[in-house]
């Protein structure tokens, strides 16, 4: 170590510390957390609210928020039809998702099904968990596409 | 033959590797689907996009340390070979999500005909230099 300069021997922690620190995020995944699979939403009629299916498996409680955000297509590209606010709620394991499960619940607003056009949808719904420490924060990403079918 | 033969190149492929992870920080920063779940697979997709740029940046970090003090520090090979090793299980646990992706083909074909051949190479090339100052106990 003698022969490193006092720089050298600064770096050599700091970049071994930025190692340990990405491993500890590939150690620990979101889904130790909260383990989201096989999101769908349902194709559906015009006027109707879209009804989805998913697994959520919150595995141990966390202070997390959501954000969902609908993409109409329009030519070749997508166009933003409505985007929920980021939603704060606390994660318990003892949940339960409502029976049916529809995209107004899960969007938090009344008012974005309701403005749906017929046309071809892409959902993106992130989740962030915050498990009391910026070491610990995910994030989850599910997708899914669905059509607003005009009679 | 020692690392040092490799050095530029090695220097090189590393910084690569680093623009790589910060482009794709940034793209996963911006973009929320940045990294697709029929491209990268599950396995992949159940793990951040930002924690996968970070694994990116920080293994040839370790690398470009360890080619920056060599010679001047026993334990520089050894760093190098962590890092090469951090980058190939990287790659090798990419490579094994894609494989079973329908749209996987590119990831699979990059990671497996370009990086993962090269970082081997890199990695025996450090091994042998380890290997070499463990028998003459030079710095």
């Amino acid at each position: 170590m003698r022969n490193l300069t006092r720089d050298e021997m600064f770096g050599l922690p700091v970049i071994i510390c930025l190692v340990l620190i990405v491993a500890m995020r590939f150690a620990m995944p979101a889904g130790l957390w909260l383990d989201i699979s096989d999101l769908a939403v349902h194709d559906t009629a015009h006027g109707a609210i879209p009804e989805m299916t998913w697994d959520r498996n919150i595995v141990r409680p966390f202070d997390g928020s959501w954000q969902v955000v609908i993409r109409i297509r329009q030519g070749d590209g997508w166009v933003t039809h409505c985007s929920t606010p980021t939603n704060f709620r606390p994660y318990l394991p003892d949940s339960a998702l409502p029976v049916p499960l529809r995209l107004d619940w899960f969007t938090d607003d009344y008012e974005c099904y309701e403005r749906m056009p017929c046309g071809e949808y892409d959902m993106t719904a992130t989740w962030r968990v915050w498990p009391g420490s910026m070491l610990f924060e995910r994030t989850v990403t599910r997708g899914a596409k669905f059509s607003v079918v005009c009679p | 033959m020692t690392a040092m033969v490799d050095r530029a190149e090695q220097w090189r492929f590393c910084f690569r590797m680093i623009w790589c992870g910060v482009a794709f920080l940034i793209a996963a920063k911006l973009m929320p689907d940045a990294m697709a779940p029929n491209v990268y697979g599950q396995a992949a997709y159940d793990i951040d996009a930002e924690t996968w740029a970070l694994g990116f940046i920080a293994a040839p970090l370790l690398v470009i340390y360890g080619i920056h003090i060599n010679g001047r520090a026993l334990f520089s090979p050894a760093l190098r070979i962590i890092g090469y090793l951090c980058l190939l299980g990287l790659f090798v646990y990419l490579i094994c999500s894609a494989w079973h992706s329908p749209d996987g083909f590119i990831i699979v074909a990059f990671g497996g005909f370009f990086f993962v051949p090269s970082i081997l190479r890199y990695l025996r090339v450090n091994i042998m230099d380890a290997a070499a100052r463990i028998r003459n106990d030079t710095r």
